[in-house]
Parts: structure tokens; sequence; C-alpha cells
């Protein structure tokens, strides 16, 4: 498995290798990435896993069904802000760049 | 350097110690733990870990690992047993520790119940990872279950049971289940859906006393109801765990009382999560709320204040409950509402009950509908005074309400 970079809340990146994380929620907060507080455990109903990503768009779908309502009144989304805990993970993931984003 | 004693290893305690890593990197920070694991997520204990084979690893907060990686010492298995605030130190495993700041995050213990009849120890609580494994053993040659509290936890415990094929009775002593923190309708709802699963309801009556059977116990309740059950949970509220300030003259009602950054009395003493009563400014008053939400918003708002960060209010309380297929998100507080308007379908079981008062939504209880939870989120954050004919308007989507509303 390859590298994913997180930019956190504050702008600082960090690269962060997964090993058994199922999502990229777990990912971040297994490397305590600042911005990503996943208040419910990644259950969908919290949105506080907020992240956007503009790279690899062909690979990582957009966000659909409860994942969607969420997001489309979170504050700052944008056209492809995703809940971090609904991104599997997986080896086409490699060189992902997530921006993490507030609720 | 600083440093920062933490006490209780759970949710408020765990995300206050790694906010302040990041905060302040050469803090000395120690988390004292009384319970053997290492910090777990207890929502889960009632829902999906109850329902399924599940080991501690898969409910987590982190991993064991990323303590040492932020040179975080956690201490399990060590009870704080006082504090000396004059000296400022702690006591735990027979010896001293030093802190420039102390956080209590010790949340709360199940409120017990005795029954005549019932050995103390055949009585089960949920609150934490060993009183789950407990119930797990048990419900193994377990057929009838009584869940004595028609609060959130006996519920979703009765839906889990229920999951797995169990009897399940109920036995609410108010007059509906809920009635703490839901509406009527809310209530009625909630106790239909679980009636259409199975479970049987006996409500506004109690326990009196009970026989041992061979298998379990035979129960009577005050209204001369006999129920037979294997096993006996009890989910009446919990206790705030106090005791530590209480000791050493800190103010405490109903939880520790603590001022808006989470400070108690003691200047250098904090108390965030279930244990703390709250002063909320956005209502005027002290409020201690049980939630996961609100105790990682305390242990943000607690570390912002030891790290000399600028104060950021905590965002409106909102909780969450996973019931069979229902997920409800409720937001904001409905104490003293006037009104009720419903939007969605409840036939459909995707509706949200918005509470109103002197025209404003104050609260909201969303049932399978994420989108309106966070609209409600919005909407009272912003706490404006609205017409509400445009909320009755089903035509309209939730957007376009807000948009009418210019929000
Ligand atoms: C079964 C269940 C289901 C729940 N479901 C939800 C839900 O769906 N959504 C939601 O938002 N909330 C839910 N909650 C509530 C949520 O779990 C609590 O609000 C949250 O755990 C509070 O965190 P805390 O850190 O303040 O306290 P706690 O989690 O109670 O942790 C306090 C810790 O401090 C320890 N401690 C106490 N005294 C001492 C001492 N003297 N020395 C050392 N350690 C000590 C305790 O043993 C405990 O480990 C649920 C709770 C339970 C039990
Ligand atoms: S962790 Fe709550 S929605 Fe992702």
């Amino acid at each position: 498995m390859g590298i994913i970079t997180f930019i956190d809340i504050n702008g600082q990146s960090k690269e962060t290798i997964p090993t058994n994380e199922v999502n990229l929620m777990q990912l971040a907060v297994n490397n305590n990435i600042l911005g990503i507080d996943a208040e419910c455990g990644g259950c969908c109903s919290c949105a506080t896993c907020h992240v956007v990503i503009n790279n690899k768009l062909d690979i990582i779908p957009k966000a659909q069904g409860d994942e969607l309502e969420l997001l489309n009144f979170v504050p700052n989304k944008e056209d492809n802000s995703r809940l971090s805990c609904q991104v599997l993970i997986d080896e086409t993931l490699n060189d992902l760049i997530v921006e993490v984003k507030s609720a | 350097m600083k440093k920062i004693i933490i006490i209780g290893g759970s949710h408020a305690g765990v995300h206050a110690a790694f906010t302040l890593r990041n905060q302040i990197p050469d803090a000395k920070i120690d988390i004292f733990s009384d319970e053997s694991h290492y910090p777990y997520h207890r929502p889960p204990l009632s829902k999906k870990s109850l329902q399924e084979e599940s080991c501690l690893d898969d409910i987590l907060l982190k991993p064991k690992a990323l303590y040492i990686k932020n040179n975080i010492t956690f201490h399990t298995d060590s009870p704080v047993t006082n504090i000396d605030s004059h000296n400022s130190v702690i006591h735990a495993q027979n010896k001293n520790f030093e802190y420039d700041k102390l956080i209590i995050a010790t949340g709360g213990t199940p409120r017990t119940l005795e029954i005549d009849g019932v050995a103390s120890q055949d009585i089960l609580y949920i609150r934490n990872f060993d009183d789950a494994q407990k119930l797990k053993n048990k419900l193994l040659n377990a057929h009838s279950v009584l869940i004595i509290g028609g609060g959130y936890i006996g519920l979703e415990t009765a839906a889990s049971l229920r999951v797995k094929g169990k009897d399940v009775t109920v036995i609410e002593a108010a007059n509906r289940i809920l009635n703490r923190v839901l509406c009527p309708i809310m209530s009625d709802y909630y106790q239909s859906y679980h009636e259409s699963k199975g479970v049987n309801f006996i409500i506004n009556d109690q326990i009196v006393n009970a026989k041992k059977q061979t298998s379990g116990y035979q129960l009577k309740t005050k209204k001369g109801e006999m129920i037979s059950a294997n096993i006996i949970i009890v989910g009446i509220g919990i206790v705030p765990t106090i005791k530590l300030a209480e000791e050493i003259g800190i103010n405490c009602s109903n939880g520790i009382e603590v001022n808006q950054y989470c400070q108690t009395n003691i200047d250098n003493i904090y108390a965030i999560g279930d244990c703390s009563n709250y002063y909320h400014e956005r209502y005027g008053q002290a409020l201690r709320i049980e939630s996961v939400q609100n105790a990682t918003e305390q242990a943000r708002v607690c570390s912002s204040h030891i790290s000399g960060n600028p104060f950021k209010e905590p965002v409106v309380p909102w909780f969450w409950s996973d019931q069979y297929d229902l997920n409800l998100k409720m937001v904001g507080l409905n104490i003293g509402y006037e009104e009720i308007i419903i939007r969605g379908d409840i036939n459909n079981h995707k509706f949200t009950c918005f509470y109103i008062a002197e025209n404003k939504v104050v609260a909201a209880d969303a049932v399978n509908s994420p989108g309106e939870f966070m609209a409600a989120k919005i909407i009272i954050t912003k706490n404006k005074k609205v017409d509400l004919n445009i909320l009755r308007d089903q035509s309209l989507s939730i957007s376009e309400v807000m948009k009418l509303w210019e929000l």
C-alpha cells in the first residue's frame, strides 16, 4: 500500500500509510489528523469527518444517498466533498491527497 | 513544560489529550483510567456490538500505538483516589503525580435499582465494555429479557435483542417511553415501531418484587402484571461521577459545575463530558448533557483554554440513536417548546419533528432524514424568528425553506 496525504484543517500536510484501516476517516484518526473529529465513529451521522478530494476523481465516486444529504448542508461543501468514513481504502488510492474541511 | 493530567479515559478525556498534543507539542500528558481497557466507543455497546460478534479492537477510539506515538501516557487499571489541590497532585497507583492543569473526565455510572427478591449481581447494566461482555455471555443461555427503563439505552438494547430473536419486555415507570427527551408523537412512534418488531411494553408501571425461578425470575408489577425473564437489564439513567471534585470543595450540582471554558471554581482544574454541568452561553444556563458530541466539544473548549487558543462556543447539542433500521438524530434543546411541526412521511419512516418556541425552531428529531437534520442544525444555530407557514408547506424542500427564511 502506498502513501495517502492529508492536508489538515490548519493547512499542514502529513503523509500516512494505511495498515489495516477500512476507510479514510479511520486512517485520519489513527494518524491524529487535525480536524477529523469523527464523533459518530463512522456511521454517517455527524459529518465531522468532512474532506475534499480533488485528485483521482476517476476512481473516487461522488457522494450519494445519506452521505450526500448530510453534505448538502455542510457550510463549506465543495463539488468533490466526501465524508471520509464513507471512502473505502484500497490500493487504487495510492498517492491520494485528502484535504480536511470543517463540518 | 506543562504537566497535564486527565482523570478518565473515554470520549472526553481522550479527545482532550489528542487535541492538547496538537496544541502544546511539549506538554507532558497523562491519562488515568480505572478500566483495564484502552478507550473505546461506548455507543456501539447497545447497538452493533451487542448484535454481532465483536471484539474491543473493533471499537477502540484510537489504536494503542497512537498514544505512544503522540507521547500520551495512558495508565490502565489506575483509579485516581484523591486530588490534593493545594499541592497540585493526584494520587493513583499508590503514588503522587504532579499537575499544572487537571482535567476531570470521569463520566458517570448507571443509576442502580434494587428489586426485592433479586440478587444484585443478577441486575445488569450497560455502561462499559465489561458490562456488555457480561450481558453477552448471559444472553447465550437466555431467551426472555426484561428491560427496566424506556430511555435510549433501554430501547436500543431492546432493538438489538429483538434482532437476535430474544423475547423482550420493556417496563417504563412514566406514562410514555422516552418522555424525558422526546415529544409524545415521537414516543408513540417509537413504541409502535418496537411493537411491530415484537417488543412487549408495560407503561406507567413498576416492578415491586420478584421470585427466583430455575432460570431467571418471575417478576410482579405494581399493577399486578407478572413477567418471566431469564435476564434483567436496567437502564434508568446515570449518576455523574463527582466524588473526587466534591471532596476538595469544587462546586457540584447535578455534576461538576464549570464555566463556559470548562473551568471549575479551582482555576487549574477543569471538568468535561458527562460529569460536567456546563454553563452554556447560548442558553444562559448550566446543563449537563450526556452525549459523545458534548464530550468532544467540551474537550475542545477546555484544551483551547489550557493552550491559550481563542474560545469558540460549543455548537448546538446533538445526539443520535440507532434502533433497527431507524436512524434518529436529535439536535437542539426542546425544553419549553410550544408547538411541533412535522415534515416528511411518518408512515414511510422518514420524517422530522421540529420543536417551535417563540416562532423559532429550537430543536428537531430527524428519523432517517440526515439532510433535514443538518439543515435543522443550521436553522437552530441561527436562532432567528421565522414564518412557520413556510416550514409547514411540505411542497417546499428544506433548502427552499431556508432560502425563503434567508438563512
Ligand atoms: C450503551 C451506551 C450507548 C450510548 N449511545 C450513544 C449514542 O448513540 N450517541 C451519543 O452521542 N452518546 C451515546 N452514549 C453516551 C456517551 O457514550 C457518553 O456521553 C460518553 O461516553 C461520555 O464520555 P465521557 O468521557 O464524559 O465519560 P465516560 O464515557 O463515562 O468515561 C469516563 C471514564 O472515567 C473513568 N473513571 C471514573 N472515575 C475514575 C477515577 N477516579 N479514576 C480513573 N478513571 C475514572 C470511568 O471508568 C470511565 O472509563 C451512549 C452510552 C452508553 C453507555
Ligand atoms: S464519522 Fe460521522 S459521518 Fe463520518
